[in-house]
């Protein structure tokens, strides 16, 4: 049987073809048909060997064009052939309907309100910077020629800016990569300093400092000195008594945060700089959250090291800057040895652009203080209402001594802020 | 006309000429902080200054006022060179703010 079938239909193929035209089974119109059955002659093609060769350049165009008229489709606009329905649909049901059903005006990205963390760049900072990253170009320790000279004045021109923001001396500023760098400096400095002097062996901090002054005092404690964590008492401030009770006279630095980054508290820094300056103890601050936002006077708060941050007000990233006093005279150990440019605290060549954005960040800074004092006074009483509303809120730290603008983070009852935050 | 060549009459014209292009560059922000800021900062300003009567410091305003114009046309120049999405608070693509001059509605594409 398997035999016969082919034969079959081979001998039945033969017969069709030859008795019914091949236009009978093609797909041309009936009005073509008609055309060619009335007579028309029409010639076959000549046969050539090519015309059965694949060109192979032609090919390759074809598959290109073919492709590239399938790419940029988005599935939306792609029709499915079986359904009728596109393809974003059969991709995902609810995204089809969706599509229907919705009617928005509005965008996708999430708004940014963590300031503590980082801020974004102000334009006119930029605008301040681009000369600086374009056609200024100059090293500003280039003392021989004008390419130097130039980019040199806006440098001084940028810590003068900063000076003034903080009540300093121009040549009291030196530019770091960051607060971080800042606090490293002027702790590690202070205290390699008096180590070599011999004596003084003993640092003062908090517990609720930043973790890079922690660990730096850390290390420190690893090469032999004596660090104290003061604690902080239920509103999130330091206790003078306790201050003044740990205070030992081989105590070299104290080291206290000005602004919390965590909770916003706002330490009484005038009178730990009055206690530490009656003591001869060096007063260091951390001052990264502060500068900008309160007004800051170092010679008021008898301040001896300042770290400043410049991305933390509306600077660039990955720059900072280190308050150092010069009468009386702080003496450090700088970390960074080399051409011995900063007053040879900080060798290294300064990042012009960062520095000069820093500078103007710093003015503007100075400008626009009593202007956002004034706008983000009103926040007080909506802080109270949420006191007042909600059983379950709770206002870590104290609600006094607090910067208006810091007062985000905070915690729920049995929750962490940060996995409310996950949880939003 | 020059500034330097301003007449006292015709101040307050200029004063509210340079308003008016402020305000128009500011909203050519392409971020929306920045130019909810830019706006905002400029009639802050402008109020806060409304009733004054020293000629040299409007003078020396207006100045100031230049100086931040050219850094507006900059500004957002370099803004528009570098887009982002948009803000769940602002407009979608079209850019349109909702309640601000009967901004559109828009079929959000999804997916």
């Amino acid at each position: 049987m398997s035999n016969i079938t082919p034969a079959v239909a081979r001998q039945a193929l033969r017969i069709a073809s030859r008795r019914y035209p091949s236009s009978t089974f093609s797909r041309v119109s009936p009005r073509a048909t008609a055309l060619t059955a009335s007579g028309r002659r029409s010639y076959v093609s000549e046969t050539k060997p090519s015309n059965a060769t694949v060109n192979v350049d032609t090919a390759i165009k074809a598959d290109q064009k073919a492709f590239m008229n399938q790419t940029g489709r988005r599935p939306e606009d792609v029709k499915m052939p079986t359904t009728g329905l596109e393809a974003d649909a059969m991709l995902s049901p609810t995204a089809g309907i969706l599509k229907q059903a919705t009617i928005m005006d509005e965008g996708t990205r999430p708004i940014y309100l963590d300031m503590q963390a980082t801020t974004p760049m102000d334009p006119r900072v930029l605008d301040a910077m681009l000369p600086y990253m374009t056609g200024l170009y100059g090293n500003p320790h280039s003392r021989t020629h004008a390419y130097g000279w130039e980019v040199d004045t806006a440098v001084e021109q940028a810590r003068e800016n900063i000076a003034n923001l903080i009540g300093a001396d121009p040549k009291e500023i030196i530019f770091t990569s960051g607060a971080t760098e800042s606090n490293n400096m002027s702790i590690k400095g202070v205290a390699r300093f008096f180590k070599r002097g011999g004596k003084k062996n003993h640092i003062i901090t908090c517990q609720t400092e930043h973790k890079c002054v922690l660990d730096s005092c850390r290390h420190l404690q690893d090469e032999g000195y004596q660090v104290t964590y003061l604690p902080v008492q239920n509103n999130g401030l330091v206790d003078m008594a306790q201050l003044e009770a740990a205070i030992r006279p081989e105590t070299a630095l104290v080291s206290i945060m000005t602004v919390n980054n965590e909770i916003g508290v706002v330490q009484p820094i005038e009178e730990i700089g009055k206690l530490c300056r009656s003591k001869k103890i060096y007063f260091h601050t951390d001052a990264a959250q502060a500068v900008g936002k309160i007004p800051i006077d170092v010679n008021k708060m008898h301040v001896d090291l300042m770290s400043i941050s410049g991305h933390k007000i509306y600077g660039p990233k990955g720059v900072g800057a280190c308050y150092v006093r010069r009468r009386p005279r702080v003496r450090l150990d700088p970390i960074i040895s080399g051409g011995g440019q900063e007053r040879g605290l900080r060798s290294g060549t300064l990042a012009p652009s960062l520095a000069v954005g820093m500078g103007e960040a710093a003015r503007l800074c100075n400008q626009e203080m009593e202007v956002c004092a004034t706008s983000f006074s009103y926040y007080l009483p909506f802080d109270d209402y949420l006191l007042y509303t909600c059983m379950a809120f709770r206002v870590l730290g104290g609600l006094g001594h607090r910067l208006a603008v810091l007062k985000i983070r905070r915690g729920y009852e049995n929750f962490q802020s940060h996995s409310t935050l996950l949880g939003l | 006309m020059s500034l330097a060549k301003a007449t006292k009459s015709d101040m307050p014209y200029q004063v509210r000429s340079l308003y008016r292009s402020l305000l128009r560059q500011g909203n050519q922000f392409a971020a929306y902080n920045f130019r909810e800021y830019a706006k905002r900062r400029t009639r802050d300003s402008f109020r806060e200054h409304q009733n004054e009567g020293d000629e040299r410091l409007v003078q020396e305003l207006v100045q100031g006022g230049l100086k931040e114009l050219q850094m507006l046309k900059r500004q957002t120049v370099v803004s528009q060179f570098f887009q982002l999405d948009k803000l769940v608070v602002e407009g979608g693509k079209a850019g349109k703010q909702k309640g601000d001059d009967g901004g559109i509605v828009r079929q959000k594409d999804q997916g």
